[in-house]
């Protein structure tokens, strides 16, 4: 079972740093910038791409009134463990006569919400997901954008980052080939 | 056959890696594939007009002509079909492409058939037909939904266009291999 503390072990592996860290906690520079880096970057690759490992399906629950403003009739709570939007599924749903739904996202003093012009019942979204869920590829992927930001923070190496840059940005590009 | 299996045939065309489970998966294929289905399906239907296709269906009065126009009975748009048509009817909902009139049949066969003019107009957002007949019958190519009606041909068809409009939206992972890399290459 593969979890924070494995996934960023091996980012720091891939930069050939010798130094190793206990925990996420434990007050060392890496176990710092592995903190303030390590979600950024996994929610960046999951935005970017359609993992089927972290496709969430929910129900959507109408705002309260008054509705947003045109052209847009129907507002939906935005999921707050929402990466990014798929998919949302119309009430008027034909099986053999599939037509999409549009949607925006808006924000009415900080709060984040679904507008739509026709009415919606279910949602499809990204969220994080646990590391024993990723597939290998996006875990390939997420260790080598970590460790490319890793090796700028921690020992300034700007050529080993790009290194590490290019080669998450490749394998992220296949893993999304395969997964989306 | 399902609309999945047809939008997968054309994936695998482009040469796509993945599948999708469902038209409504969220995956970026899915997302592609649903905006572009039922307008390819229903203009293929009306550009290839599949006999399959076919169907006829009474249509509605709106409107009739009055037996004459004076200056008491004016021509007036909201009440009376246009001009010189004796009525004006609904298109059917499930309508893509009138193709011809015929009047209700007395007696069959019809030994003296004739060809009953007809136009179709549209009424703000609703198409409408005009025509002279009382009660007249509709040949049309109606919406046919079920990929398990279509012929094989049709089938190819749909298949070949949504690769077409797929091969934009999703990327033809062949042509990219063959990009040059950079200006020197494309010499």
């Amino acid at each position: 079972m593969a979890n924070q503390l494995e996934v960023a072990r091996e980012a720091l592996a891939q930069i050939g740093t010798r130094s190793k860290i206990a925990s996420l906690d434990d007050g060392s520079a890496e176990a710092t910038y592995i903190n303030l880096l390590y979600g950024p970057i996994r929610d960046f690759l999951l935005t970017d791409g359609d993992y089927d490992f972290s496709l969430v399906a929910g129900i959507l629950v109408p705002v309260p009134p008054p509705p947003p403003a045109p052209p847009w009739v129907y507002g939906y709570v935005y999921p707050t463990d929402a990466l990014r939007i798929r998919q949302l599924f119309p009430k008027d749903y034909e099986p053999l006569d599939p037509h999409p739904i549009e949607w925006t996202i808006s924000s009415t003093l900080g709060v984040r919400q679904i507008s739509t012009r026709a009415e919606a019942v279910q949602i499809h979204y990204t969220r994080a997901v646990a590391e024993d869920l990723w597939d290998a590829m996006f875990r390939q992927s997420f260790v080598r954008m970590l460790a490319s930001a890793l090796a700028f923070a921690l020992e300034n190496r700007i050529e080993a980052s790009k290194v590490k840059l290019d080669e998450a940005l490749g394998f992220a590009g296949i893993a999304k080939l395969r997964d989306m | 056959m399902t609309i999945e299996s047809v939008v997968n045939q054309a994936l695998d065309r482009i040469g796509y890696k993945r599948h999708i489970g469902s038209i409504w998966d969220g995956s970026t294929a899915a997302r592609v594939a649903l905006n572009a289905w039922a307008e390819t399906r229903d203009a293929l239907l009306v550009r290839t007009k599949p006999e399959w296709a076919r169907d006829d269906v009474p249509l509605e009065v709106l409107k009739r002509a009055p037996p004459y126009y004076d200056e008491q009975t004016p021509w007036d748009p909201v009440l009376h079909p246009d001009l010189p048509w004796l009525y004006e009817y609904a298109q059917p909902d499930n309508c893509l492409v009138p193709l011809a009139l015929k009047p209700r049949p007395h007696t069959l066969p019809v030994w003296r058939p004739h060809a009953m003019r007809f136009r179709v107009k549209t009424d703000e957002s609703n198409y409408v037909l005009l025509g002279n007949d009382p009660a007249p019958i509709l040949t049309c190519i109606v919406h046919t939904h079920d990929p398990d009606v279509w012929y094989e041909d049709f089938k190819e068809v749909m298949i070949v266009t949504l690769a077409k409009k797929f091969e934009v939206a999703l990327g033809h992972p062949t042509a990219k291999q063959q990009e040059p890399k950079d200006a020197n290459d494309a010499r």
